[in-house]
Order: C-alpha cells, then sequence, then structure tokens
C-alpha cells in the first residue's frame, strides 16, 4: 500500500465511525436518551478523525522530508521529531494540547504540502473557515479532561461538526491534489 | 454544548460528567451485545469507540481526584500544592491544576493522583502493590495513542483481546475509585472532631 493509499484508508476507516455514529443518531426517535449518547460519540468519532489525520499529515511530511531534503526550521523539525516519536512507540510524550487544534492543523497541511514541493497553505481567510474554528472549540471543551461543562452535545452541534469536518476533509483532497500536481511537475512522485 | 462564562465551579459540577462518561461505557456494552454476529466493521467500530470513551473516564476521574485534592489539601496545608501536588502537574496562579498528566504516564497519574486525594482527606488508601491490572492500563494507554497516532491503518485495528483488557482496566479502575471514596470517607468521619454537646 502506497503511502497515499495509507492515508486514505486511514481517513475512511475513521470515517466509517463517524457515518455509523451518524446512522445511529439519526435512526433514534427525539427525546430518546439515546440520542444524546448518540450525539456525544458522533462528536467523540469526528475529533478522532481530526485529530488521526492531523497526525498522519505532519507523520507523512516527517517521513517525505527525509527523502527530498526540504528545509524546515529548526522548532519546527523539533515539532515534527515529536510527532514521529509518538508514532513510532505509540506513546505521547504528553496528551494532545486540545487548545492547539488548529494550529496543529495548519502546521499539518502546510508541512504536507512543503514536502511535496507544492504551494499550498490552508485556506483560513476562507469564510468557511469559521465552521472549523467552531469545530475546534467544541473539540477543546469536549476533550480536555479539564474542562467540566462541556460534555453535552446539541443538535445544532452536530450539524456544525459535520459541516467543519466536511471543510477539513475537502481541504485534505485539494491539498493532496496540489501535493500530486506539484511532483507531477517536479518528475518526483514518490507519494 | 454550554458555554457558560463564569468560571465559578462546584465540586458538584466537577464530579458531574462522571457518571455520564461512565454510563456511556456501559452503553458501549449494550451495544456491542446488539452488534450482529460476524459483523467483523461492526465490532471494530464498537472496540474503538468504547477505548476513547474508557480513556475519557479514566483521563477525566484522574484529573478530577488531583483537582479535589488541591481544593482539600490546601485549605489544609497551605504548602500542599509546591508539596504534593507539584511534582506531577502544573498549576495555574489560582492554585488550580492546568496541565494533566502525561498520557503515557496513565497508570502514574493514577497512583499520584489518588496518593494525593487520600492524603488530602488524611486517608493512609495506596492501590497496593503491581499486579496484572496495572499493566492493563499501560495497554489500554498504549492502544488509545494508536488511534490518536495512527502511523498505519492496522494501528486502528482493535481488537476482541484488546476489547477484553479494555473492559477489565476500566472495572479495575472503577472499583479502585470506589474504593479511594469509601476509605477517604471513612477516614473523614474518624477524624473529625464531634460537635456539639456530648451525651
Amino acid at each position: 500500500m502506497s503511502d497515499r493509499e495509507e492515508f486514505w484508508s486511514i481517513v475512511k476507516r475513521l470515517n466509517g465511525d463517524v457515518n455509523r455514529c451518524l446512522t445511529k443518531l439519526q435512526a433514534t426517535a427525539a427525546g430518546d436518551a439515546e440520542k444524546a449518547f448518540w450525539r456525544r460519540m458522533y462528536a467523540r468519532a469526528v475529533f478522532g478523525l481530526i485529530d488521526a489525520a492531523i497526525h498522519q499529515m505532519a507523520w507523512h511530511a516527517y517521513i517525505t522530508r527525509k527523502l527530498t531534503e526540504v528545509p524546515f526550521s529548526p522548532d519546527e523539525l523539533a515539532r515534527l521529531e515529536t510527532i514521529a516519536e509518538a508514532t513510532a512507540d505509540h506513546m505521547a510524550t504528553s496528551p494532545p494540547d486540545t487548545s492547539q487544534t488548529l494550529a496543529d492543523m495548519e502546521f499539518a497541511f502546510n508541512s504536507f504540502a512543503r514536502v511535496h514541493f507544492s504551494e499550498y497553505v490552508l485556506p483560513t481567510n476562507d469564510p468557511a473557515w469559521v465552521l472549523v474554528q467552531a469545530t475546534a472549540a467544541l473539540k477543546h471543551l469536549f476533550q480536555d479532561p479539564r474542562q467540566v461543562r462541556g460534555l453535552a452535545v446539541r443538535d445544532e452541534d452536530v450539524g456544525l461538526l459535520g459541516k467543519g469536518l466536511q471543510w477539513f476533509v475537502e481541504r485534505m483532497v485539494d491539498m493532496q491534489k496540489s501535493c500530486y500536481q506539484a511532483m507531477l511537475d517536479k518528475d518526483e512522485l514518490v507519494m | 454544548m454550554t458555554d457558560d462564562t463564569d468560571d465559578t465551579v462546584s465540586l458538584k459540577e466537577i464530579w458531574g460528567a462522571i457518571p455520564m462518561l461512565s454510563d456511556d461505557v456501559q452503553r458501549w456494552l449494550i451495544v456491542m451485545d446488539e452488534t450482529p454476529e460476524g459483523d467483523a466493521e461492526g465490532e471494530e467500530f464498537v472496540y474503538r469507540m468504547l477505548l476513547r470513551t474508557a480513556v475519557a473516564v479514566i483521563e477525566g476521574i484522574t484529573f478530577r481526584v488531583v483537582l479535589q485534592a488541591s481544593v482539600v489539601g490546601s485549605a489544609q496545608r497551605p504548602d500542599f500544592i509546591s508539596q504534593e501536588l507539584a511534582k506531577f502537574y502544573e498549576f495555574d496562579e489560582n492554585g488550580i491544576a492546568a496541565a494533566p498528566p502525561e498520557r503515557s504516564g496513565m497508570l502514574e497519574a493514577i497512583r499520584f493522583g489518588f496518593h494525593a486525594y487520600a492524603q488530602a482527606h488524611d486517608s493512609d488508601y495506596s492501590l497496593g502493590t503491581p499486579d496484572d491490572n496495572w499493566e492493563v492500563i499501560d495497554d489500554i494507554a498504549g492502544l488509545h495513542q494508536q488511534l490518536v497516532a495512527p502511523g498505519r491503518v492496522e494501528d486502528l485495528v482493535v481488537t476482541e483481546e484488546d476489547f477484553v483488557k479494555i473492559s477489565r482496566g476500566i472495572g479495575w479502575f472503577l472499583k479502585r475509585w470506589h474504593e479511594l471514596l469509601f476509605k477517604c470517607g471513612h477516614a473523614l468521619i474518624e477524624t473529625t472532631p464531634l460537635q456539639g454537646p456530648v451525651m
């Protein structure tokens, strides 16, 4: 399996979890306590996909950097190495800082693009970026064990998370297309 | 999700999320029972989600144990945080735990948190000597890390054997936590002087 196929297999598998939770949520009658459970699990699955995809992009950037020798600053390199260690050992040096999701996302997208000679930059000036900002805010409330009031997920949150996730996945597709084209142009297709 | 800007939170509120998280673990066990036999993808989905939920329970309770220890302990001893808790947690200027423990040391975080809670409540409760269950907690932390930071698609596979470990680990953890609460409640009764007229 190529790196590219591996990447999308992971996204597809975790997106399957998101869809299963959504199907269960939609099949549960309104007002049922089960509904609240499936809303929470839908959120948990969405955040799981986002975390894994961010990690995958940064992990591939780390591996590919060795092949393409694209320069990174010492700070950027240290960040990539921390991610690589977490992947190799299945041990984290620290839990993900959920307040840093947006910064991690930008770093992962842009690092991945750079090592594939693409000039793609995550379009944070897109009006729909607010959806991702809102998704990240909900993620922080939900995942950080210090947040004591954020576990209830409302119906409107489900809609927001769906739109935020869709934008995120669409940008991954755009970014990978851009990388593919850049590698073709450079005649260094190693994805 | 609520977006309350009032930072004042009671201990009751702090612990309020835990029954919901514990119920979520129970619900996943029910969903597991309802999953048709032979539905490998369905089982894998349940295993992954149960793992995520179980880790949320362990991290959530461990954090709250430390938080309550800091509140109760510092009320009795001004140096309680600097002497007992600062080894493991970072605290903000208000003495509130600001940084959770490292996930790689989930077991150590539990041991530390339970010890601090016991000390703050004048109890000599201890988790005891290491046994097989301790390794299961470390396994759970490792499995969860694979979901958060997968290198390959195989890292997302949580097996039936893992499922047994997760069930055993969360059961062990909740039992020890209830034990801690019981022992500390008992210690509190023993050390609290009688008030009012003695018959």
